[in-house]
């Protein structure tokens, strides 16, 4: 898993071009966050994490439940 | 002179609202903003001929979520999250053999109603090229209680291109099952538990042109305490458990068709042998300046744990389960969301279908689980700032 992750990495970096803060237009909105709507993020993850065996956020999580 | 000009027009385009474009938000909030969701979401029956003994009928359950969210000053902001939970209905206890030998539900005799309450803060502080925040959150249920605490920061390296991530998170909780006492139902269950989860996370986010931008992060979780299910009539799993999760983000958008591409995958493994993959794809259309539509898909695959059995046996000693979360299976989700904003309001309004089954993982599984569950939810949200 780590050599794809490290292959991943430089295929980013060899794609990355050179972006200035004038021409992040498209990037600032609000769909383009990676962490998006935060109420749906949090419902989602607690259904997920409830009904499924795998569980796991690019985010700490908050505590558990009864639920699983 | 072309420098100064060029310095110029840099600061001027980062005075301009949502021109400060780091991989991640990096400005605290300017202003009040509240949020509320009401959710509404039904298992489907237990299908009749695959279930042994019990209700058919299984949770419907109905969540609201209120949050507030206010600056502290310039550099400083919280947030604020109730979240109410109801739900009402069977529940599988366990999975038995039929007349001819198949994997059938054991549901719970009568309708369960129980209800969870979560709590949570997150104050946030930044700085000139980073943040930090401080998280804590208390859940309570009638059988069980959780107290949480995490610390998460972001900092902006090689010209706010890239963010690097990470964070820590503790969780302690207590399992008190209800009708377990000597003269009650269940005498043989436990009485009061721990358990205890700590969580890391790393993460690096990069803007690779002026319309993409990617992440890849990896979560660590582990275990301990008390993992079983203590409503299970048989389900016994050891007292540890560690997960990895790698996690891959790309962000698309496209000016021409006025729309934002959302892909999140993610590879998991666990230390009890489940393997799984997700990908969850979304489409955010935008129509005019006011209505956003969001087609969603989402795939997920997972394998069974080392100690799942299809079905239970009350002779069997070690670690046992017949956990349709545990089973091998496979699920996809789709939807729908619409969302309308009228200056500083917003009203959306989604619907989901999961479909969960064997047929649908990746690899072929023997015999389904029959506790397998499918569920339809619609969703009300209001958001708005002053």
């Amino acid at each position: 898993m780590s050599r794809y992750l490290l292959i991943a990495s430089l295929v980013i970096v060899a794609g990355c071009s050179p972006v200035k803060a004038w021409q992040r237009g498209d990037l600032s909105h609000q769909e383009m966050q990676f962490n998006g709507d935060s109420l749906d993020a949090r419902l989602n993850s607690h259904i997920y994490f409830s009904k499924e065996g795998a569980s796991g956020e690019a985010s700490i999580g908050g505590g558990g439940c009864g639920c699983n | 002179m072309k420098n100064k000009t060029l310095m110029a027009l840099t600061a001027a385009a980062l005075a301009l609202p949502g021109m400060n474009q780091k991989s991640e938000a990096s400005e605290a909030i300017t202003d009040f903003q509240w949020g509320y969701q009401l959710t509404t979401y039904q298992e489907e029956d237990s299908v009749k001929n695959k279930t042994l003994l019990g209700d058919v009928e299984r949770y419907d359950i109905q969540v609201h979520q209120l949050q507030f969210a206010s600056p502290l000053g310039e550099q400083r902001d919280v947030t604020l999250n109730v979240t109410t939970e109801t739900m009402s209905g069977a529940s599988p206890m366990g999975i038995g053999r039929d007349a001819n030998n198949k994997s059938a539900v054991i549901m719970s005799g009568a309708s369960i109603d129980e209800s969870r309450q979560d709590y949570s803060a997150n104050l946030r502080q930044f700085f000139k090229s980073s943040d930090v925040a401080l998280s804590v959150g208390y859940s309570i249920e009638d059988d069980y209680q959780a107290l949480s605490a995490g610390l998460s920061g972001n900092k902006h390296v090689n010209n706010d291109l890239t963010t690097l991530s990470g964070g820590i998170s503790l969780s302690s909780d207590g399992i008190t099952p209800v009708e377990s006492g000597v003269n009650d139902r269940f005498p043989e269950r436990i009485d009061d538990e721990p358990k205890v989860s700590r969580t890391l996370f790393a993460g690096v986010s990069q803007i690779i042109n002026r319309s993409l931008a990617v992440q890849l992060a990896v979560n660590v979780t582990s275990h301990s305490g008390f993992l079983s299910d203590p409503y299970k009539l048989r389900d016994q799993r050891p007292e540890s458990r560690d997960q990895w999760s790698f996690i891959g983000k790309i962000r698309y958008f496209s000016r021409k068709l006025n729309a934002a591409l959302k892909v999140d995958a993610r590879w998991y493994n666990d230390s009890w042998g489940i393997n799984a993959q997700t990908v969850d794809l979304k489409w955010h259309q935008n129509i005019g300046q006011a209505i956003k539509v969001i087609p969603t898909f989402r795939y997920y695959s997972q394998s069974q744990a080392n100690f799942y059995y299809s079905s239970d046996d009350l002779s069997r000693t070690g670690f046992q389960s017949s956990d349709y979360r545990l089973s091998p299976y496979g699920a996809m989700t789709v939807g729908i969301k619409w969302i309308t904003k009228f200056k500083d309001w917003s009203l959306s309004l989604a619907w989901e279908n999961y479909q969960s089954s064997a047929s649908l993982a990746l690899k072929p599984v023997s015999v389904e689980n029959p506790a397998l569950v499918q569920f339809t939810r619609l969703s009300f949200g209001l958001t708005g700032k002053f």
